[in-house]
């Protein structure tokens, strides 16, 4: 945890290495290394296709540069090496290994590799050390930083293991370690190397050095040399050409249980996995899932930018955690100040408690769905302070008198415990909202319907479907929304009638959907007045209601806009009816006459008129 | 139609029709940029691209020459990846050091839909993948300390209880 505080602002600097341009001089300066001898990845490495991502960039700016076969071949003898044997905590800069090129053990180093590959003498650790080559340069940068403080001088001492100075990477995991500490004199670094990202990519040369094919040094390091082969078969990993942002547009494509797998391949994955720019949005589901944990653990992981806030969250969530408690939307609702969108379907365990709280702390919340979530029954935040006239500006309201919360959707689905009193005391803190969804809520009565009436003035989309307690005396209450509705379900409100739709046809002219399905008592009575009033209507589905040819030419005369029509089980409509829609509604898109009368006649009437509608129906004799 | 000739790192010519190299905001840029005439013969150099690339970076662009351009990035926009299109797909049936110089190359050249599509293949093939799987299928070698892969195991605890 704690790489993860520490690592945000340096983020931006850890492309992977520029090496073939930091470490192009050697081959300069070294004219003897045999072109023949070509390491593994020369194929790779070799001209612009084969640089590293960064060396790529900076190719771009400056494409006047060269690079031999040889540069990328001692490049990669390089930091291949990288002192990497001596702990993968322990970091050196490859740049400060550069420029105090004349320490004889970074010789030591080159002439071990050239003689090795010469040699051929297999292995195939050394290339996926480039790998980590790059990722070692992310912590040079980030110690570089930290120890800007000390000048440093510009040789590199001896190299051995007792200068080095073991970093306790339980705490740190590696991403900032410092092989040195920071009064040592000897620290490599120079002032010249505190830009992390040497886009420009002008290095002093190196001092000459000698010439390591006849210098005839002697080995000392051979137990840790590494072996390689020239096999074609290439071991470096792909990853390692892309810059970080093309590694995080990756993972953007990623759900939250796969980026935490990433998070667990390597360093350089586990530094990206945890970048916020991913985290926008936190999905989690299973019955098994101890949620509490998960979301707990991943905020921590997140907020490593900034201690205990998640800023980047705007979206979580849980798909059927029973195991989600009131505990862990409390921790949501500490670190998550932006969050937008909360969606906690089938969390049986959460409870009244557990969501007042978070409705009141996350004051940008604008889109909750606690449906299937069994134990809610009301959230009351009619308690909450007033909104601070900054949220207020950036939710476009004034500073309001009344505490309120800016929700502007809420899916109350199939939570059986809502009762009228219940909403009333959600609704009245909801002035804005649009859309509320009531599915199944079979608690919920005529009362109900008066607050969503008097509280929610601006509410587009209502479902109601299936609260069969709703009479006709609901259906005059909603009817006072006016044009503002657009969306109702009603179906399978078995004891509405054509009393309570004409209502709402009259009032609710704005009307684009209605669901009356299942409402058998609905004839052809609302079809006619839904007709005169509501021309914009673009869906209508009036399956199992008392219907007949009559309603179904008014609605054609009248809406022409039909896109989705369902007449399904209404069993006094004809081809006669169905073709007069297919005449008129040229738009429709889908049609449903599923165990209706219509015979194959009708079926290719409105094949023919309309040929983009996708027809559902039961017989089998259709084609 | 006017052509463009784009010249790859390593030397070769490809002509192409400018509306179908336009599908790159970098060239399209610099085109606009330049303010180049149709008749002028300029080849435009591409170090960043070799032929076997950049072949396969105009037969994608050819066969897209009249998609619609790329919607705005949606917020809202839920990321998917199971949508590649078939021809997609099969020209996607490459090695993996192709894939990769495929991003690489339509990220610098700045062609959104390759760029997608080719990031959309990678996130699948890591899809689904435990942590060892991941690291074969790219050969990434796994530079934890002991006890640091003890800690991000820790930390994804959770993730095993499913």
């Amino acid at each position: 945890m704690a790489m993860g505080t520490n690592q945000g602002p340096q983020r931006t600097n850890m492309s992977p290495l520029p090496r073939d341009m930091r470490l192009s001089p050697r081959c300069n300066i070294n004219p003897l290394v045999p072109s023949g001898i070509e390491s593994p990845n020369s194929s790779i490495l070799n001209g612009p296709r084969g640089m590293s991502p960064f060396a790529r960039s900076i190719h771009h700016s400056r494409q006047s540069s060269v690079l031999s076969n040889q540069s990328s071949s001692l490049d990669l003898s390089l930091s291949s090496s990288s002192f990497y044997r001596q702990g993968s905590g322990n970091s050196f800069d490859n740049q400060s290994r550069m420029s105090s090129i004349a320490s004889p053990f970074s010789i030591n180093t080159t002439t071990t590799h050239s003689r090795q590959s010469s040699t051929d003498s297999g292995g195939a650790a050394l290339t996926s050390e480039v790998v980590g080559g790059a990722r070692r340069k992310h912590k040079a940068n980030l110690s570089q930083i930290r120890n800007s403080a000390t000048p440093p001088p510009h040789k590199l001492p001896p190299f051995t293991t007792t200068n080095l100075k073991m970093s306790p990477t339980s705490m740190d995991m590696g991403y900032h370690t410092m092989p040195w500490d920071g009064t040592d004199s000897s620290s490599p670094l120079t002032s010249m190397e505190l830009s992390p990202c040497p886009t420009n990519v002008k290095k002093p040369l190196p001092p000459k050095v000698p010439n390591f094919y006849d210098s005839g040094v002697n080995l000392d390091m051979s137990n840790q040399c590494v072996e390689y082969k020239t096999k074609r078969r290439p071991t470096v990993s792909y990853f390692s050409w892309l810059p970080d942002e093309l590694f995080v547009r990756i993972f953007s494509y990623l759900n939250t249980s796969t980026i935490c797998h990433c998070s667990r391949v390597c360093r350089r994955f586990y530094f990206l996995s945890w970048d916020p720019v991913l985290w926008q949005e936190i999905q989690l589901s299973g019955d098994k899932l101890n949620a509490d944990l998960a979301i707990s653990t991943l905020l921590k992981l997140v907020a490593r930018d900034s201690p205990h806030m998640c800023s980047s969250v705007e979206k979580i969530s849980f798909q059927s955690c029973s195991k989600l408690t009131d505990s862990g939307l409390w921790a949501i609702s500490r670190s998550c100040p932006s969050l937008q969108t909360l969606v906690l379907k089938s969390c049986k365990s959460v409870t009244n408690a557990g969501l007042q709280n978070l409705v009141s702390k996350c004051s940008m919340l604008t889109h909750l769905n606690v449906s299937g979530c069994s134990q809610v029954s009301t959230f009351d935040v009619s308690g909450i302070a007033e909104p601070s006239p900054a949220t207020a500006a950036l939710v476009g309201v004034p500073p309001g008198t009344i505490p309120s919360v800016f929700l502007q959707y809420l899916d109350l689905t199939d939570c059986p415990r809502i009762t009228d009193l219940g909403l009333g005391i959600i609704l009245k803190v909801t002035p804005n909202l649009q859309h509320l969804y009531l599915r199944r809520c079979l608690n919920f009565s005529d009362m109900g319907i008066k607050y969503i009436a008097s509280h929610c003035p601006s509410l587009r989309e209502l479902s109601i479907s299936d609260c069969v307690q709703i009479t006709d005396f609901g259906l005059y209450e909603l009817a006072k929304l006016g044009p503002n509705l657009r969306y109702l379900s009603v179906a399978k409100c078995d004891q509405i009638s054509d009393s309570g739709v004409m209502q709402i046809a009259k009032l609710c002219y704005k009307l684009r959907y209605l669901n009356v399905r299942g409402c058998e008592a609905v004839s052809d009575d609302s079809v006619e007045a839904l007709s005169r009033s509501c021309t914009r209507l673009r869906s209508l589905d009036l399956g199992k209601c008392d219907v007949t040819d009559v309603g179904l030419k008014l609605l054609a005369e009248n809406c022409p806009g039909l896109k989705k029509l369902s007449v399904k089980s209404c069993e006094m409509i004809s081809d006669q009816g169905l073709q007069n829609i297919a005449y008129r509604c040229r738009g429709l898109q889908q049609l449903n006459i599923q165990d209706s009368p219509i015979t194959i006649d009708g079926y290719r009437m409105v094949k023919k008129f309309c040929s983009k509608c996708i027809i559902e129906h039961t017989n089998p004799g259709f084609y | 139609m006017p052509t463009i000739k784009l010249q790859s790192s390593d030397g070769e010519v490809f002509p192409v029709d400018v509306e179908i190299a336009k599908q790159s905001v970098t060239i399209k840029t610099m085109l606009d940029d330049l303010g180049m005439e149709d008749e002028e013969e300029e080849i435009v150099p591409l170090p960043n691209v070799n032929a076997a690339i950049l072949k396969k970076v105009i037969q994608w662009a050819t066969y897209h020459k009249d998609d619609p351009p790329a919607p705005e990035d949606d917020e809202n926009k839920e990321k998917r990846t199971d949508d590649i299109t078939s021809w997609d797909a099969d020209f996607l049936k490459v090695d993996q050091g192709t894939l990769f110089e495929l991003i690489l190359a339509s990220n610098y050249l700045d062609i959104k839909g390759l760029l997608d599509v080719t990031c959309k293949t990678v996130a699948n093939m890591i899809k689904g993948k435990t942590p060892e799987e991941i690291r074969k299928t790219f050969n990434i070698k796994n530079d934890f300390t002991p006890s640091e892969e003890e800690q991000v195991r820790k930390e994804n605890e959770w993730c095993e209880e499913k």
